[in-house]
């Protein structure tokens, strides 16, 4: 990321009357990136003709000069600071510069008397001086002082000096590390940190999925899971299902403490991820900026503008769970299914999402049993945290599903009531739901065929779920149970 | 009698009705709501609970004990010491009557006492009266030490009880020392501790640092300044961090307690040829300001309007070349080395401690006169060293930056030079001046101000109350 001051960036107004302002980062693309070519080309050549030296020795005004505005200058030298660092040189090394043949009897002394390395052979210095010369060293015997401290190493006063400060940064050399990158990669590098540096201050974004299949709106949503935050999918067109586009709300978890952007790198990281994942995606984002809100448009393409192979191989995100809760009955589940408890039912994290009507849900499990008879796939959907607000959308989402799936809801005790009418088993839980009182419900309401020998009869779903279904996952996915087979509540 | 669960989650407090039947969820939001503002409470659904800031505990917990509430609080807000502090020193009537009014002010608030007056053991009397875990906030790695010390030398504190949290360094303990810094970072760990002690609580304030204040349920909580006044006027919410002001004592009015120091002004002359360079520099860079009619009142203002464009405009870039050539001039870094030497030789057999807040100054005294550094770039184990050596008295001669200038006990230094400075208030001088100790003699502070200069007008600015 840069510092918010070195980012190039403007203001400007073009959403609807009264909404926030925009900010628009100053990217290296199109005609920009032409007519700044020279510019990034002559920033590459200028790193690479400095490596080598000590940083002491670099203008770095010049830089500046050459592309022609410092805060350019120095996003890029950020962003050029993966082939090209400062490094200080191994303190045995600068010795052996320092007194050529002498080299091995010097530091041989050096490490005898405990000052092998600059800070250490400084307070050795200082110790001399002290006891020498009452604290500090006269310009008139500070020659003398330290030939005479140095005589014992096997060196020169002038020689230990050069060594005394070695470990300052303006000794440290530019070393280049890795080839330079071609001036599209770096361009590509600079765009993905302008944008980086803004979206870390992002508080949410909207998001929009032209016409996607299923394992699109899967591969979406458990990416921003997997980033730790949560998400709300919607459709564009209710008439159109899923081919007419998905809206997703991208947001963080609800905590009182700390500032309103603190799922900053994660909210980043998972923004930018979608976006080179998914190249028509477009939307914008709310940022904070100084205190003030801004939005930050995200066109369709603008991840081309910030792909370049170093960024694709950015750090994989840890499959983390959105909530304790989940996360226990998930193991819980496992391990169950490891010591054969579960009745033949087998979880499974990340299923499909369930599409119906106008609706969208992504569930936390899916369990399935493949028995003698046909195979039963049952929803969980773990309700539900935050605001009040959160907990009607989903209720409301619930209830336009209308029981077109097998769906279960596990659900604190005292939400319990707000989904109690709708018609879908529930699990109630006060502190943790037991995995072993779903693994009971679901055998109650969806009986196996090893307890009670009874053929379920086939899936029967309403012409246009059926259509819609295989439209999303093709037709020889797992179909949901029809509403009609065997749907009980609890 | 209504039954509340509280506990922690993350950074956030939770409350939630914890009767058998459910509980009356409108009635604790009513009360929770006399206590903590609508927009510090946030319902959680899922957990079917409110949560809040974990600063509120305390508020919280009382106003539910007094409405009767059955409270079952799953963490210890207070953890009681695994020993028995025991004060060494001494204290002051002022430092007593300091910790009694901070008790009687339910162990909230804030003690102003002129530097050198001796706060720490203010602070050592009060985690002793408090006998509960403590955690120390400090501005700077320096610092993290010098409190290690004193908890363990002067309040008898077992050192394996003692931990500090902050420059390479992330123990905890009953007693721990934590930078603001890392304190601000690592917020899961500020719920051990039942009282917080803010060494120079000034900080708190800033926007970055208030977290440590608010994600913490400490119950107890004081507050340590020479100068709690900001230049953003937010002391005012030091009262709600960490509570009111609850003694202020200035140096006139401790005068008989407080290091009595003399001051020496000492002016340094640019030569001839420097001040007239001097001088060309200054004209080039006000006749470009003047001829674009900028307005510079701020270091933004400078960074946008001359830094910026001097990338590609060499009238901005000519001026920014001038004002740094005049503002290293104006350092005078050669006359005053000569006139430190001189000071040196003077105090041949005194501790001496020299200032200047510019590093690339520290630098170069260091170098040319090898006497030991500490700029924020020192090692921390070098600095380490640095420090102990002057105390021990195996070091007489240390030369630093800003990084010393607050709070940090030069014990033993009697002799204190500065050079260079900044437009900051007579109280900075001063301060320097208390850190010291004198010997026989009175302690002595110079100043070396460079003559005709800008200089010389930021230090009468200084030395204006």
């Amino acid at each position: 990321m840069f510092s918010l001051t070195d980012l190039k960036r403007s203001y400007g107004r073009s959403g609807s009357r009264g909404g926030a302002p925009d900010v628009r980062p100053y990217l290296l693309a199109g005609k920009e990136l032409a007519a700044q070519r020279p510019k990034l080309e002559a920033a590459i050549d200028w790193h690479r003709a400095h490596a080598g030296r000590k940083r002491a020795g670099i203008p770095q005004d010049q830089l500046a000069q050459l592309v022609g505005d410092y805060r350019l200058a120095r996003c890029l030298a950020a962003c050029l600071q993966s082939s090209f660092v400062f490094r200080a040189e191994p303190f045995e090394q600068l010795v052996r510069a320092a007194v050529g043949k002498a080299y091995r009897t010097v530091w041989h002394r050096l490490q005898q008397a405990h000052a092998a390395s600059a800070p250490e052979l400084r307070l050795h210095i200082f110790d001399a001086v002290n006891a020498r010369s009452g604290g500090f060293a006269n310009p008139e015997t500070r020659g003398a002082l330290l030939n005479e401290i140095a005589a014992p190493f096997g060196c020169d006063g002038e020689q230990l000096e050069t060594l005394l400060w070695s470990d300052a940064e303006a000794n440290d050399r530019l070393v280049a590390v890795a080839d330079p990158p071609s001036v599209d990669a770096l361009a590509a590098e600079y765009n993905r940190r302008a944008l980086a540096t803004l979206l870390l201050r992002g508080l949410s974004a909207d998001v929009f999925l032209p016409s996607p299949d299923g394992a699109a709106i899967r591969r979406v949503y458990f990416a921003v899971k997997r980033a730790g935050l949560l998400c709300e999918l919607s459709l564009q067109a209710p008439d159109q299902g899923a081919s007419g586009g998905v809206w997703i709300h991208l947001f963080g978890p609800l905590e009182i403490f700390g500032p309103r952007t603190r799922h900053g790198d994660r909210f980043a990281q998972a923004v930018l991820e979608l976006l080179r994942a998914f190249p028509r995606l477009e939307g914008s984002a709310r940022v904070l900026i100084n205190d003030r809100e801004y939005v930050l448009r995200l066109p369709r393409g603008i991840a081309d503008l910030a792909t370049d192979s170093a960024a694709s191989a950015a750090a994989t995100v840890d499959v983390s769970f959105d909530s304790t809760v989940e996360e226990h009955l998930f193991r819980t589940l496992r391990g169950m299914e490891r010591r054969g408890d579960t009745y033949e039912w087998v979880v499974e994290r990340e299923p499909e999402p369930l599409v119906h009507g106008t609706t969208v849900l992504v569930p936390d499990f899916a369990l399935t049993r493949r028995g003698e008879g046909a195979e039963r796939r049952v929803f969980v959907e773990v309700i539900g945290f935050w605001t009040p607000d959160y907990r009607e959308r989903k209720r409301a989402k619930l209830a336009a599903l209308g029981g077109s799936v097998d769906l279960v809801l596990v659900v604190q005790e005292a939400l319990a009531p707000h989904f109690a009418d709708l018609p879908y088993p529930t699990l109630p839980y006060r502190r943790r739901p037991s995995a072993h009182d779903l693994v009971t419900l679901l055998e109650r309401t969806y009986p196996g065929a090893r307890r009670r020998p009874r053929r379920t009869a086939p899936a029967q779903t309403d012409a246009a779920a059926r259509e819609e279904w295989e439209a999303l996952f093709g037709a020889g996915a797992a179909l949901p149970a029809a509403r009609a087979a065997g749907k009980a509540t609890s | 009698m209504p039954r509340a669960r509280v506990w922690l989650r993350g950074n956030d407090l939770l409350i939630a009705p914890a009767d058998a039947d459910g509980g009356d969820a409108d009635r604790l939001r009513a009360e929770l709501l006399d206590v903590v503002t609508a927009r510090e409470l946030l319902y959680d659904s899922r957990l079917g609970a409110y949560r809040t800031l974990p600063a509120s505990f305390r508020r919280v917990a009382e106003r539910l004990e007094r409405d009767s509430y059955r409270m079952d609080v799953e963490f210890d807000a207070a953890p009681t010491l695994p020993f028995t502090p025991r004060p060494s020193q001494d204290a002051r009537p002022y430092q007593r009557e300091a910790v009694d009014r901070w008790d009687a002010a339910g162990r909230r608030g804030v003690v102003v006492l002129p530097t050198g007056a001796g706060k720490t053991l203010v602070a050592l009397l009060a985690i002793a009266r408090a006998g509960v875990a403590t955690l120390v906030v400090v501005p700077t790695i320096d610092l993290l030490e010098q409190w290690r010390r004193a908890l363990v030398e002067q309040l008898g504190a077992p050192p394996e009880h003692v931990a500090t949290f902050g420059g390479g360094r992330r123990d905890v303990g009953p007693l721990t020392v934590m930078t603001y810094d890392s304190a601000a970072i690592h917020t899961r760990e500020l719920n051990r501790f039942g009282l917080l002690v803010f060494d120079e609580v000034h900080h708190l304030p800033a926007a970055s640092y208030r977290r440590v204040a608010e994600g913490a349920v400490a119950p107890f909580r004081l507050g340590l300044s020479a100068t709690p006044e900001r230049s953003d006027g937010r002391e005012s919410d030091l009262a709600q961090l960490v509570g009111p002001i609850v003694m202020a004592r200035t140096p006139v009015e401790l005068s008989a307690h407080l290091a009595d120091f003399r001051e020496e002004r000492i002016h340094v002359a640019l030569s001839e040829d420097e001040a007239a360079r001097y001088e060309r520099a200054r004209s080039a860079y006000r006749d470009f300001v003047r001829r674009r009619r900028l307005r510079i009142t701020s270091p933004e203002d400078f960074q946008r309007l001359v830094i910026w464009p001097s990338a590609n405009d060499p009238e901005a870039r000519a001026a920014l070349l001038a004002q740094r050539e005049a503002r290293r001039l104006s350092f005078n870094a050669a006359g005053k080395l000569a006139q430190l030497r001189d000071l040196l030789g003077r105090h041949r057999d005194d501790r001496v401690i020299v200032f200047s807040e510019f590093n690339a100054i520290v630098d170069e005294v260091s170098r040319v006169l090898l006497i030991p550094s500490i700029t924020h770039r020192t090692p921390p184990v070098e600095r380490q060293a640095v420090l102990d050596g002057f105390r021990s008295g195996r070091f007489t001669k240390l030369v630093t930056g800003r990084v010393l200038n607050e709070g940090v006990d030069v014990p033993d230094a009697n002799v204190a030079i500065l050079l260079s400075g900044t437009a900051t208030r007579r109280e900075y001088v001063q301060r320097l001046g208390r850190v010291l100790r004198p010997k026989e003699e009175k302690a002595v502070l110079y100043e070396l101000i460079s003559e005709e200069t800008d200089e010389q007008h930021v230090t009468t600015r200084r030395h204006r109350v």
